[in-house]
């Protein structure tokens, strides 16, 4: 059997890694690393090359799924022509609200085990709020993703009563001159909290630029800042200045209130990597936890496939049964983020949220320290009470 | 002899006079020479004249092939200004096309994060202009996504590579700044159906980030060749032609041409620009060269001609000025030797002339004077047997001969006799004189008496003599001194291949005498103890005394250390006894320490320090001994060696570093200060704490550079806790007396412009015991005026007054965790330090409590009033890295030290 990953090798080098790590530490984990070949391909951030891979997958009859990378464009532009190629793609960082809920009538084949933007649009609204925000504003990257974000997390502002002082795009491949030019409008503006939805390499422009303001707004950054490999590196001077807090799923906070789910992470994916592994070292370790937890859900419902009558020759009734059975996965699965009840239903109308694994429950807000160290945030309240499923 | 001076002068007057009855035929010879010149100009212009003829005719003849090659390469110039003309025009193209490749909906597009085309369709058909005649936009893989009508790709592709094509084979087209490793344009020409255009295929990459991720295709119709020339040329721009690689290899035969047209390349599209006419340039470009070629020989002989002119005028010319000027000169000699003669008869200095077997034959008045010889007694002498006797240095003598028999002259310094008998010294200067046939016939000797001088510079060496030996000697003892041991240790024992012995005295008690009975009673005993030096060692042995109390004796060579025991043991028996100073008894014993280079543990030049490491133990082991340098020691000084050694390697290394305990508020519990500790980064033996190297390093003098070091270490940490916003509100550094008189404190602190951290400065207690220099009160009140704190430092160990605290007026005092540790068993203890805090409150400063260890101890220290708490209850001493983990877990008290109470006030307040 086969899993595909789909994600930008060139670009977003920490993630893409950090995913086919989680994938390959979960197999191990299961003891199935031999049952499956892993075929990582990059599509170096174009969206047409991630289409390829998924119908190249979906014409090889030992490929089971597909699992996501770091950007969500390929699966918001071609969301429909991949969901008729009819195999499972698991998303474990791709954020677009819209991935996920399909087409009504037709069959939706995407899966999420990571931060979905329609709860992280609350979520960072909230975090506004509760750090007093008065003047905040936006900047977004100028794709579908970016885009859809600035409308979502306005939306959430005004249902708190508040408002954003002004929302600015970025262009694709903006550099320094353009965010210092952005840094000088949100300066002008007053903002005194700036939501981020950027890619690594235009966030780290603007962070940059925002260190050389007398009073740096405080930044609540989406987790589209991770990717490049000399983040820290590069972040660490502006840092001393810039306040800088990125949403991203709460596998540091579980780790911290239980060290044993350290032990079996690095175990795994030492034993995967073939050398010493340590999760202090992964920057950023998210897309780790988010892809082993979603192989793990994978391997559960592979293993009620293969039991089914539907399980045939047919790489299509295959896909069909793995696809029935990450509906009804007959127990539990205990992964890094959570404890995994049922982490699927089918989308309905007043089930938009039936292929998101994770609630808003599971997000956690971490702060990048001055010498550039992720720092742990606090488990939402909602955790601390139930570890079940949100 | 003086009449045959005079006789000498009339002849050489006589011969003056024949030259100058010689002048008129000379005047008739510089007739003849004028003549000569003359002539000599004739020939040179004749020859002038007929080299130019004949190189112009050579040139005419020989230069007809190089015409050719020049006008070839004139029409080479202008082909490749041609060509770079139209590489311009296509570059211009290529930057428009690549602008839209970079446009942001082209990227979207070709990304795919957009689906629909319209906008993109709009944005490449604006790119149109005359000469535009279709475009494409393809996606990475190569498949369309937008294309213009009518264009067939793939018959496009065909219709470029068909054998018409000019550029049959793609080529780069590197001209403009093209992102590094990242694929580059692509251009393609073909011929129209209209001769004076070209079909030009522009294939642009879209990139992103560096990697291919689509193509622009567009293809123009240009007039490439008409924008490379004027209108006035145009009618002759059929004679220029754009061609491929092969067709301008092909053309001389197709066309029949003698030779192969001028062709340029055309950037790097693998077109040429080619000229196939080139006849109307031959007439012009001929007689420009000709005119070239005679400017070239005219001004280029016209050099050589005159320097050859120059050159033979002054060797026909020359021989007759020489001759004149000769004869002059002649004239003037005679008339100087004559004069000569009459200033010696009248010099102070002796002078003798002697003939060639050396007999005086002349004197002068001053030599009758200076010898008390006349003419009478020295005429007919020879000058040695006249003056010299039995104290005239013989080898001075023989060398006098040897000059004389080699005809040479000599000056020197000897002494003479006079005519009584009495002995003077002289410096004497000899030389030959010869005659006119070059033969020297005589010889003169001026000598000048120094007798006066002689005398001067043998006292001057007898002053020397005694000045050395004083620098040499000890002037109590008479015994050689330090410098003159050290001499023997480099000049004789440190060269002496054989083993040698050194024994190193140092007298026990000697203090004691001292004080006791006075110095009068010390100096005799040092001079009894040389006494008994003198007469125990041996001849050949060698005693000096090399310090106060301290003597030394080098064995002389074949003396081992067996001897130098015995010797010891006889010495000790001898020096132990009473000695009487004015009816006191005075009594020292001493310790003898024994070095010798036959054990093999040491070589020769070492003996001194080895003997000195043996006299340490002997010492150490209750004085009134003997102790021989043995392995045990060695292996000590060897240590000690390797350790001086790696702290100065640690001191070039940076290998010293500094770690920080915190200090924190005894009531809200937050940080508001770190101590500096000292750490050594050994590279083998991990993190040493300062026990293990400080007392090495404080006798090695290198306290003050690990001082500066730790003190810019903790200042650079305590700023780049600044910078990161976790800045400590005090950072305090342990400082000796030493330390606070460095006058590079000050400049290190310059370095680090700390705004939000205090540094303090902690003294220990027993510095205020010590007596210290006015300047060391200076420079404390000196840092207090910079805004550095002063803390007394384990307050309670030793023995400082309270007055003396009074004086110094610290901001702060820090208790001994001696005293701190016991207070949760002893309530003597717990008293001792609420007594301690009392003094500190009575004195208005801040009171520290060093060695915190437990809960209990904090609760304790609280009710006693300590502002500040340091101890591994709160932290052990971190790296700075942990340093930021701790503050950041528990916070800072930035308002600790924020706006500091002057120590005076509070002393006025608590007074």
């Amino acid at each position: 059997m086969r899993i595909y990953i789909d994600a930008d090798f060139s670009h977003s080098v920490s993630v893409a890694q950090g995913i086919e790590l989680g994938v390959r530490a979960a197999l191990q984990a299961a003891g199935q690393q031999d049952r499956f070949d892993v075929v990582a391909r990059d599509h170096r951030a174009n969206s047409r090359r991630s289409f390829d891979t998924v119908a190249l997958a979906a014409s090889d009859p030992h490929a089971v799924a597909v699992f996501g990378g770091m950007h969500s464009p390929p699966y918001l532009t071609f969301n429909q022509e991949l969901n008729a190629h009819g195999i499972p793609i698991l998303l474990p960082w791709s954020a677009g609200a819209a991935i996920t809920r399909g087409v009504q009538g037709r069959r939706n084949w995407m899966f999420r085990v990571s931060v979905d933007d329609a709860m992280a649009g609350a979520f960072l609204a909230d975090e506004a709020m509760n750090r007093n925000c008065r003047r905040p504003g936006m900047v977004a990257v100028d794709t579908p993703w970016g885009t859809g974000n600035l409308v979502e997390v306005q939306r959430q502002l005004q249902a708190r009563g508040a408002r954003a002082v002004g929302a600015w795009r970025l262009e694709t491949g903006a550099g320094y001159s353009e965010a210092a030019r952005i840094v000088q409008l949100l300066e002008n503006a007053s903002v005194d909290c700036l939501l981020l939805f950027g890619s690594s390499y235009s966030s780290i422009n603007i962070i940059q630029n925002l260190a050389l303001m007398q009073r740096p707004p405080t930044v609540l950054s989406h987790w589209g800042i991770y990717g490049n490999p000399n983040l820290m590196d590069e972040l660490r001077v502006p840092l001393a200045r810039v306040d800088l807090r990125v949403l991203g799923t709460c596998g540091l906070e579980r780790m911290r209130a239980d060290p044993a789910l350290v032990t079996v992470a690095e175990a795994s994916a030492t034993a995967a990597a073939a050398l010493p592994v340590s999760i202090s070292a992964m920057q950023p370790p998210h897309a780790f936890f988010n892809a082993f937890d979603a192989t793990q859900i994978l391997l559960a419902a592979l293993e009620k496939a293969q039991a089914s009558p539907n399980w045939t020759a047919d790489a299509d009734d295959r896909r069909n049964a793995i696809r029935q059975a990450l509906y009804s996965l007959p127990q539990p699965v205990v992964g890094l983020l959570a404890t995994y009840q049922q982490p699927f239903d089918p989308v309905q109308p007043d089930n938009p949220d039936g292929h998101e694994a994770l609630g808003k429950g599971d997000l956690c807000m971490q702060r990048i320290d001055a010498i550039g160290r992720l720092r742990p945030g606090t488990l939402p309240l909602i955790q601390q009470v139930d570890e079940g499923h949100p | 002899m003086t009449s045959r001076s005079i006789k000498r002068g009339r002849v050489t007057d006589n011969r003056r006079l024949t030259a100058l009855d010689a002048v008129p035929a000379s005047g008739s010879r510089v007739g003849d020479r004028r003549g000569l010149v003359r002539r000599f100009w004739a020939v040179v212009i004749a020859g002038y004249t007929a080299a130019i003829l004949v190189v112009c005719a050579g040139v005419w003849l020989s230069a007809q092939p190089f015409l050719n090659q020049m006008q070839r390469d004139a029409i080479t110039d202008r082909a490749v200004a041609n060509a770079r003309i139209i590489e311009d025009q296509l570059e211009q193209a290529v930057e428009v096309y690549r602008d839209a490749a970079e446009n942001s909906e082209v990227l979207r597009l070709v990304l795919g994060y957009e689906t629909s085309t319209v906008r993109v369709v709009d944005r490449l058909n604006a790119l149109e202009t005359e000469d535009h005649v279709r475009h494409a936009l393809l996606d990475y893989r190569g498949f369309p996504l937008i294309v213009s009508a009518g264009f067939d790709l793939r018959e496009a592709r065909a219709g470029y590579s068909r054998a018409e094509t000019l550029g049959t084979q793609p080529r780069r087209f590197a001209t403009a700044g093209m992102v590094a490793n990242a694929p580059q344009p692509v251009i393609q020409v073909r011929h129209s159906n209209n001769p004076r255009r070209f079909d030009v295929l522009f294939s642009v990459p879209v990139i992103v980030r560096g990697g291919l991720e689509g193509t622009l295709v567009v293809e123009r119709n240009m007039a490439l060749t008409a924008a490379a020339f004027s209108e006035a040329e145009a009618s002759g721009a059929n004679d220029w032609q754009i061609v491929t690689a092969f067709q301008r290899d092909q053309m001389q035969t197709w066309r029949d041409l003698p030779e192969m047209p001028v062709a340029a390349p055309i950037g790097d599209t693998g077109l040429y620009l080619l000229n196939l006419d080139q006849s109307g340039y031959v007439a012009t470009l001929g007689w420009e060269i000709l005119r070239r070629v005679l400017q070239v020989v005219v001004w280029g002989l016209l050099l050589p001609f005159l320097g050859m002119a120059v050159f033979g005028r002054g060797v026909i010319a020359k021989p007759y000025e020489a001759l004149a000027a000769s004869r002059q000169k002649l004239a003037q000699s005679q008339k100087e030797v004559a004069e000569l003669a009459q200033i010696s008869t009248m010099s102070n200095d002796a002078i003798l002339m002697t003939d060639v077997d050396e007999r005086i034959i002349w004197i002068n008045p001053a030599f009758t004077r200076l010898t008390g010889f006349d003419e009478k007694a020295s005429l007919g002498r020879r000058p040695g047997h006249l003056l010299q006797g039995a104290d005239t240095d013989k080898e001075t003598t023989a060398r006098i001969r040897e000059a004389i028999k080699a005809r040479e002259p000599i000056r020197e310094e000897l002494v003479n006799y006079h005519a009584d008998g009495s002995a003077y010294w002289v410096s004497l200067s000899i030389s030959p004189l010869t005659s006119t046939d070059g033969q020297v016939d005589r010889f003169v000797a001026i000598s000048v008496d120094i007798t006066d001088k002689k005398l001067a510079e043998e006292r001057l060496e007898e002053a020397r003599r005694e000045t050395e030996y004083q620098a040499r000697h000890d002037a109590l003892t008479g015994l050689p001194n330090r410098r003159a041991l050290d001499d023997l240790l480099e000049e004789e024992i440190g060269r002496d291949p054989a083993p040698r012995t050194m024994v190193r005295i140092d007298l026990d008690h000697f203090k004691a005498v001292n004080d006791t009975h006075g110095h009068a009673a010390g100096d005799h005993v040092l001079v009894n103890v040389s006494n008994i030096l003198r007469d125990k060692v041996a001849p050949t042995d060698f005693a000096g005394r090399v310090g106060g109390d301290e003597f030394v004796i080098a064995l002389g060579p074949g003396r081992g250390c067996a001897d130098g025991i015995e010797l010891a043991e006889t010495l000790l028996s001898e020096i132990r006894q009473d000695v009487i100073f004015e009816g006191k008894t005075c009594r020292v014993g001493a310790s003898f320490g024994v070095a010798a280079s036959e054990t093999g543990l040491v070589e020769n030049a070492n003996l001194l320090v080895a003997a000195d490491a043996a006299l340490y133990e002997a010492k150490e082991l209750g004085r009134n001994q003997t102790v021989v340098y043995a392995p045990a020691i060695h292996a000590d000084v060897q240590d000690k060696r390797r350790l001086a050694f790696e702290i100065e390697r640690g001191i070039a290394r940076e290998e010293f570093v500094p770690l920080f305990q915190p200090q924190v508020d005894a009531v809200t519990k937050k940080i508001v200060g770190a101590e500096v500790l000292l750490r050594w980064q050994h590279p083998d033996q991990g993190l040493l704490t300062p026990d293990a190297f400080l007392a090495t390093a404080a006798k090695l003098s290198m306290l003050t550079e690990i001082d500066r070091i730790i003190y810019r270490q903790g200042l650079r940490a305590a700023a780049e806790l600044e910078r990161v916003g976790y800045a400590l509100p005090k950072i305090s550094f342990n400082v000796g007396a030493a330390q606070i008189e460095d006058p590079e404190l000050i400049a290190i602190s310059d370095l680090y412009a700390l705004e939000k951290t205090r540094v303090s400065f902690e003294i220990l207690e027993s510095v205020l015991v010590e007596e210290q220099s006015s300047n060391f009160r200076f420079q404390v009140d000196r840092l207090r005026e910079r805004g550095y704190r002063i803390e007394i430092d384990d307050f309670g160990s030793g023995h400082a007054s309270v007055v003396g605290l009074m004086q110094l007026n610290p901001d702060a005092m820090k208790i001994d965790q001696r005293l701190i540790i016991p207070i949760t068993e002893s309530d003597r203890t717990r008293n001792l330090v609420k007594h301690i805090v009392g003094i500190g409150r009575s004195f208005g400063i801040s009171v520290t409590a060093e060695g915190v260890e437990s809960a209990e101890h904090v609760a304790i220290l609280g009710e006693l009033g300590c502002n500040t708490l340091q101890g591994f209850h709160f932290a052990k001493a971190l790296n700075v890295l942990d340093l930021l983990d701790y503050i950041e877990e528990t916070g800072t008290d930035p308002s600790a030290f924020a706006d500091p109470t002057p120590a005076t006030t509070r002393q006025e307040a608590a007074g």
